[in-house]
């Protein structure tokens, strides 16, 4: 294999790994479990109230 | 970065893990990995990969490719030809919004769309995706796409004498605050449209 077909080679190992993260990353932001529970809006100031739990 | 020390260096990488991080931290699918290899200070080796796109574009040193589907079983590879499209009512011109600090745009017969990654803005339109690009950026945002678009066509030119960026010097990037930035802006186009675009370009 001449130089650049091997770098050439890597940079595409490259690409694809840090691709496969990078979507890793995304994926797990996305099904993040919730952290706080979600709050509703019951009409007065300020007036939040954590929604029933859902589980 | 001085000049004399570039000259003693055989190759430079510039790798961008992600370009386009605004929009990726907002799950958009325009972001990408860049490595360019840049070879005696000329534009080498080439690799940007679109991962939500699936989308890679790739140059060997010596031709440029397109590949929908990448990394897959049914992965499709299309080699990048010149382009010499003429500039109609359906055309598209790409910038991001720092361009609208120094500049603005007079919109007539094509139009400009805001992308806020660089490799966006020099790819797609190696393959027809636009018309060219206006960039002022650092060196690891365009190292991979660089010898990409310049299979398409396409060059950088510099926006203040049309002088073609075509090595890497010294002299052209910034050294403070922010190290291998450009220093100026460059617009990306092929030779035929260059004038006609910038004539849509006005200083503030």
């Amino acid at each position: 294999m001449s130089s650049s077909e091997i770098y050439l080679e890597r940079m595409l190992e490259f690409a694809r790994e840090a691709g496969g993260i990078a979507m890793d990353l995304i994926s797990k932001k996305r099904s993040r479990p919730q952290e706080r529970p979600l709050h509703y809006y019951t009409g007065g100031q300020n007036d939040f109230q954590a929604c029933p739990s859902e589980t | 970065m001085d000049q004399k020390r570039l000259d003693q260096t055989p190759y430079i990488w510039a790798v961008d893990p992600i370009d386009g991080t605004r929009l990726y931290a907002n799950r958009m699918p325009m972001f990408g990995i860049s490595m360019g290899l840049i070879k005696d200070l000329k534009p080498w080796l080439g690799v940007v990969y679109f991962p939500m796109l699936k989308e890679l574009f790739y140059c060997d040193g010596t031709h440029s490719y397109y590949v929908r589907n990448a990394f897959g079983p049914d992965e499709i590879k299309v080699q990048i030809a010149p382009i010499n499209e003429e500039l109609s009512p359906r055309s598209l011109f790409f910038c991001n919004d720092t361009f609208f600090d120094r500049f603005y745009w007079k919109p007539k017969d094509f139009h400009i769309l805001i992308n806020a990654c660089a490799v966006v803005n020099l790819c797609w339109p190696a393959i027809g995706r636009g018309v060219g690009c206006f960039l002022r950026c650092h060196i690891w945002d365009f190292a991979g796409s660089w010898p990409i678009i310049r299979q398409a066509g396409y060059d950088f030119r510099r926006v203040s004498d049309g002088r073609i960026l075509d090595k890497v010097q010294a002299d052209l990037f910034a050294r403070e605050p922010l190290s291998w930035h450009l220093k100026e802006y460059y617009l990306i186009s092929t030779e035929r449209n260059f004038q006609e675009i910038l004539s849509r370009i006005a200083q503030r």
